[in-house]
């Protein structure tokens, strides 16, 4: 899955039910989500993930994270918990 | 009568070449109308891309937390001080007081107020018969 452009409140939910949507339709597979062309985020995107993690465990990781994105997973501390180590 | 608003643009704003001033729905697209309004006023005033960002990303936070958080209209405003900074607040009518909670990456909630400390200078909260303000200092650093 590859997200563009920003990422804020207003794409929350919408971001929680695409995690959902995935996992509905591929069963066990992990979900490796691109963030690298993401040129904006903010909290609401952590939030977003932590969510979505709570349902789908350690089967939803990131791949790639653009600097705008590391920066503030960094911050909230949630970098390592979605790493997906063959993307690093 | 105030001209339709497109969906990209405050309630109002009132913007000097120093000061700005923006209102802002409770509209999950605000917190993105203000990171345009911002951005837009710092480009006229020749700051820096990288300052730019911060101030977005701090604004960005403080509107959401309004949002998320606070009571009815919000106002944002920035000012560039003299002395190489930005100055960005959002006022809302709420009377709940952000705290900023120790990191722990499986709580839902709370980033928001470690990104504004970890991207500004200083950062602080006022309340007032009404409501309150939370405002940040952002360093304008070489781009």
């Amino acid at each position: 899955m590859v997200v563009r452009g920003d990422l804020d409140i207003a794409d929350e939910e919408r971001l929680v039910r695409e995690i959902d949507e995935h996992f509905e339709h591929h069963g066990d597979d992990t979900l490796v989500v691109d963030l690298g062309e993401v040129d904006f985020v903010d909290s609401s995107a952590v939030r977003a993930f932590i969510r979505a993690r709570r349902s789908h465990g350690q089967q939803l990781m990131i791949g790639v994270l653009s600097d705008p994105v590391r920066r503030v997973f960094d911050i909230a501390g949630v970098t390592t918990l979605f790493s997906a180590e063959t993307a690093e | 009568m105030a001209p339709d608003r497109r969906p990209t643009d405050p309630v109002r704003t009132d913007d000097s070449s120093d000061k700005a001033m923006a209102v802002l729905a409770r509209e999950t697209r605000s917190p993105s109308v203000a990171r345009s309004w911002l951005r837009g006023f710092l480009d006229d005033a020749g700051l820096p891309d990288p300052v730019q960002a911060d101030a977005a990303l701090v604004i960005s936070e403080l509107v959401t937390n309004a949002l998320r958080h606070g009571l009815g209209e919000i106002v944002a405003r920035a000012t560039i001080g003299d002395d190489g900074h930005v100055d960005v607040s959002v006022t809302d009518s709420g009377s709940e007081l952000p705290e900023l909670q120790a990191v722990d990456p499986e709580r839902i909630g709370g980033v928001g107020l470690h990104v504004v400390a970890q991207v500004s200078d200083e950062w602080g909260v006022a309340q007032f018969p009404g409501g309150k303000t939370v405002w940040a200092r952002i360093a304008i650093h070489a781009g």
